[in-house]
């Protein structure tokens, strides 16, 4: 098995990332709008539920039961798909996924597909295995859409387009939409006109193409069912018009029953848009005669999945439903974006579970692009303790890196052992005290330091205030010398 | 080249890594499966799942939000349904609509054409091109603006995807308050293709701007039969 | 009552006056404050860091020189949530019985300064006069850890002669995150501008807060950019009267 996923392994670690978006004030200026947008409607539409902690609860407790009963539910669901007329492919990693996905539109002969937006598509790269195959994948997903048209990469996995304004996607519209055939002849900026483009530039392929490729947000084992909640229509047009349908869906996916769904149907829209539900969800199982698809196939993601769930603390991670909320809530995605996080799970769930699923020698830098505020955790419907994870993860590098010589012997390593060392005996703290008071001398102006070599990535930009001549425990053994009627604090 | 048996051996090493993972043997045990259960049923659901809002109340809620996601609802007595529905089609203009098979005679109305979509079915072209679809629902719920339209009772579900405006029919009875109740309802068809609609298509995914129809029937009428 | 105080390290060495603060408050309330001096560090910055075995005999450290204290307060409220949050966790990891025993018997008889004032010893009003302009920030531990809720905000208005002014977006990380604002400075900064566009817009003269690690960050800003506006931790505050106020 050789995990992969979308580009991760190559990508520039956070903190070298990370200053570039944090410049780009189009990125910061869209990002912000759009977060706080959804936060808000988010904490109302969430304000109105007097029952959403007991959600939670339920929730995160049916998720951890599936986790504990994974190959339980993963044979009932295939069971139950196969008797619906569906079939079922076990994908142990991103390169089996492709290559299954690939041969099955092969075998139909279509050199087209048209999609639904899926996390799991991205994961493992479907779109460049297609097309070097010659076969065309057109995203029908508004914000898919316009990142293809684009080239560019999304930065959000509920709204990926959000870095992109309005004049933006205009151009992107007239350089690569046949927009006269279309019968447009002026294409304005307004975002009705752009969705109105978009409408037609798809519906001919919706009556037209053969095969469809999607994930899911659900897969019910009960009864071999998948779900897709989606806001536009495209999702029901790529399940229901083609011939055939493949759904590449990630094996956490799974929940017990069809009742079930009242949990997750509960907080799924309210946590990634606040909305009490989206527009469209679709609830198919395997193939019926009188409607949709004759030919239905599920491909079952592994792809790292169960070296996450080898880690009983990391596990949780799995229980994400993707709703986006994490990143909304974060203030480090907040003025970063996806981009810098250079994996196709950006944002808080992504600082856990790339990680987990790559394994450590990428996507390190990641557990530590956070200041472990806990606004996540607060805001996640599944409860997943993210910064309890990130802490977890912190230490899994930190003890990797011990075990070899350059590592033990980094400046921050040495560092640490030895703040340790002075805080295992009183008598090396007072000394470090000294020293440090000492050491600070030729740094303090007026009662600040506002620049130390060593210290430069805060000095940089904010002042240090001066070490006090006095410690508390030294005021505090003067106090008691005096005898405390004499002290006055 | 993907073969059965290559299919067989992935699934065998996923399975084989999750039961690792998790320290047990195989499924199938008597005291996993026992495990498995009573786990299952401890599971706490303390979130409201039985209605107690009254119909009038329950009525005026599914309304607003209805009306929150720019869908327009009317009540009408149940006997006026056939009529109540040509009025709105002729303030709409729309004069050829598709209905399911099923859809009950009581509830045709007059002055507009009607196309049952048969065994043989609509085309995508066809569908295309009419005014509308007009169906009944199997449940609907307050709480959320929801209504539930399943294959084989509401018509398959190109016929509710393609035209551009619908006109979808609820009887008060098949109102309930939360989800949880819906699902029960549909306990039965679980395992037919479901639709729930909860207002008509949109997107924010232009600078978080509210776009009303992209794909889908971009405009939806209610009509609640009381 | 006898407490026993718990400084944390950072506020031992650089920030003394709040230790000091603490003291004249609830002696002032007639209480007696014990400082047991082979106290050192809750290993949070270890722990949080990664360095979790370090972090270790630290706790040990902690519950040894605390077990048999009848209340143990802190004023800080990173602190008091790694003891509340972490320690019980890792204690069990270290594997010892008899550590996860006392741990568990420790953690209840740890709290905040505030969450002390108010919840064990039921006092909103310390007697305190005050007469500045404020704004609250709510530090990260103490809202989403120790759920501190509106308890500083009480004690706040209790106090003489204080103009509070309400700090929009306040529930925003000020980016310190502890070694965050080293590792991920630039990420950091961004974080701090925003807190401090906020800070200055209540036109408030101190920026108060239970934590000096976020005071220490907003600080190292307000006064990079000669704002003029100054940070106070609420002990500070609290310990000011009308006779001897406290700067």
């Amino acid at each position: 098995m050789s995990v992969r996923v979308g580009q991760a392994s190559e990508a520039r670690s956070f903190q070298e990332a990370a200053p570039d978006s944090l410049e780009n004030s189009q990125l910061r200026h869209n990002i912000r709008h759009a977060t706080h947008v959804i936060r808000d409607k988010r904490g109302k539409i969430v304000g109105e539920m007097p029952d959403w902690q007991q959600l939670r609860d339920a929730g995160s407790a049916i998720k951890a039961h599936v986790m504990r009963n994974l190959d339980f539910y993963l044979e009932q669901f295939e069971a139950n798909v196969t008797k619906a007329g569906g079939h079922v492919h076990w994908a142990a990693d991103a390169d089996e996924a492709r290559t299954i996905i690939r041969e099955l539109i092969e075998q139909h002969g279509s050199k087209e597909v048209i999609k639904v937006k899926t996390m799991t598509s991205e994961e493992i790269e479907l779109n460049p295995e297609l097309m070097a195959h010659g076969i065309a994948p057109y995203e029908t997903d508004l914000a898919e859409l316009i990142i293809q048209l684009g080239e560019g990469q999304s930065s959000h996995f509920v709204v990926p387009a959000l870095h992109i304004n309005h004049l933006q996607i205009q151009k992107i519209f007239k350089d690569k939409m046949p927009l006269q055939e279309m019968g447009i002849s002026e294409l304005g900026e307004k975002p009705p006109e752009l969705a109105e483009a978009a409408r037609r530039y798809l519906r001919e392929k919706f009556l037209r193409v053969k095969v469809g490729v999607s994930g899911a947000n659900f897969a019910i084992a009960e009864t071999g069912s998948l779900v897709i909640v989606e806001s536009e229509g495209n999702g029901r047009m790529c399940l229901t018009l083609p011939e055939v349908l493949i759904s590449v869906v990630g094996i956490e996916k799974v929940v017990p029953a069809f009742q079930d769904l009242e949990v997750f149907f509960s907080m799924l829209a309210r946590s990634a848009t606040g909305e009490r539900m989206s527009p469209y969800t679709s609830v198919w199982t395997g193939v019926n005669a009188k409607d949709g698809p004759k030919e239905f196939h599920v491909v079952l993601l592994d792809n790292g999945r169960t070296r996450v769930l080898e880690d009983d603390e990391g596990r949780q991670a799995l229980h994400c439903i993707r709703c986006a909320a994490c990143l909304n809530a974060c203030p480090v995605y907040g003025r970063t974006g996806g981009h810098a996080y250079g994996a196709v799970y950006a944002g808080p769930i992504g600082a856990i579970l790339m990680p987990q699923l790559q394994g450590m020698e990428h996507s390190q830098s990641l557990p530590y692009a956070s200041s472990l505020c806990g606004a996540c955790y607060d805001a996640c419907p599944m409860q997943i303790n993210i910064p309890e994870v990130l802490i977890h993860l912190r230490s899994q590098i930190v003890q990797e890196k011990q075990s070899h010589i350059g590592g033990k012997l980094s400046g921050e390593n040495l560092a640490m052992q030895t703040m340790r060392k002075v805080f295992q005996s009183e008598t090396m703290l007072r000394i470090a005290h000294k020293l440090a008071r000492i050491g600070q001398g030729p740094f303090v102006d007026r009662n600040v330091i506002p620049h130390v070599p060593g210290m430069k990535a805060w000095t940089q930009t904010r002042d240090l205030r001066a070490i006090p001549r006095q410690s508390f425990r030294d005021w505090w053994k003067e106090r008691e010398k005096a005898g405390k009627s004499g002290g006055r604090p | 080249m993907i073969s059965d048996a290559r299919n067989q051996a992935s699934k065998q090493a996923i399975m084989g890594r999750i039961r690792a993972a998790n320290g047990d043997a195989a499924t199938g045990t008597a005291e996993r499966e026992a495990q498995r259960a009573g786990e299952l049923a401890q599971i706490p659901r303390l979130f409201r799942r039985d209605g107690k809002l009254p119909m009038p109340e329950r009525m005026t809620l599914f309304q607003a939000i209805l009306k929150h996601y720019g869908a327009t609802s009317y009540v009408v007595h149940a006997a006026d349904v056939a009529n109540a529905v040509a009025r709105i089609l002729q303030e709409r203009q729309k004069r050829r609509m598709v209905i399911p098979p099923e859809f009950p005679q009581a509830w045709v109305p007059q002055g507009v054409e009607v196309v049952r979509d048969t065994e043989a079915g609509l085309s995508n072209d066809e569908l295309d091109k009419i005014d509308g679809v007009l169906s009944g629902c199997t449940v609907a719920i307050a709480s959320t603006g929801s209504i539930v339209l399943a294959s084989g009772r509401d018509g398959r579900r190109a016929i509710s995807l393609v035209p551009d405006y619908q006109l979808c029919i609820v009887k008060q009875e098949q109102l309930v308050e939360f989800m949880a109740e819906a699902l029960a309802e549909l306990k039965e068809l679980k395992s037919m293709p479901l639709t729930f609609f909860s207002g008509p298509s949109a997107t924010v995914d232009i600078e978080m701007t509210r776009v009303q129809g992209v794909h889908g029937p971009r405009t939806l009428d209610v009509v609640i039969a009381s | 009552m006898l407490v026993s105080l718990f400084i944390g390290c950072y506020n031992d060495l650089m920030f003394p006056r709040t230790g000091q603060a603490v003291v004249r408050v609830l002696e002032r309330l007639g209480h007696t404050v014990e400082f047991r001096s082979a106290q050192t560090c809750c290993g949070q910055m270890h722990y949080n860091t990664g360095y979790t075995r370090e972090a270790q005999p630290l706790l040990q450290r902690f519950v040894e020189v605390f077990r048999d204290a009848e209340a143990v307060f802190a004023p800080s409220s990173s602190c008091v949530a790694m003891v509340r949050d972490h320690y019980p966790k890792l204690a069990r990891e270290m594997g010892e019985a008899k550590l996860v025993a006392e741990v568990d018997a420790l953690v209840p008889r740890v709290f905040e300064f505030t969450e002390f004032l108010a919840r064990k010893l039921g006092v909103e009003d310390v007697g305190a006069h005050y007469p500045h302009v404020v704004t609250y920030h709510p530090a990260c531990h103490s809202l989403r850890g120790l759920q501190l809720g509106d308890i500083p905000y009480r004690l706040l208005n209790k106090v003489q002669s204080i103009r509070l002014v309400d700090l929009p977006e306040r529930e925003e990380c000020c980016g310190f995150g502890g070694t965050f604002s080293i590792k991920n400075s630039d990420t950091s900064n961004a974080m701090l501008a925003d807190k401090v566009r906020t800070i200055l817009d209540t036109r408030a003269e101190v920026c108060v807060a239970t934590d000096n690690s976020c005071l220490m960050h907003i600080f190292g800003a307000l006064h990079r950019e000669r704002t003029g506006v100054r940070t106070a931790h609420i002990a500070e505050v609290l310990a000011s009267t009308e006779k001897e106020p406290f700067e």
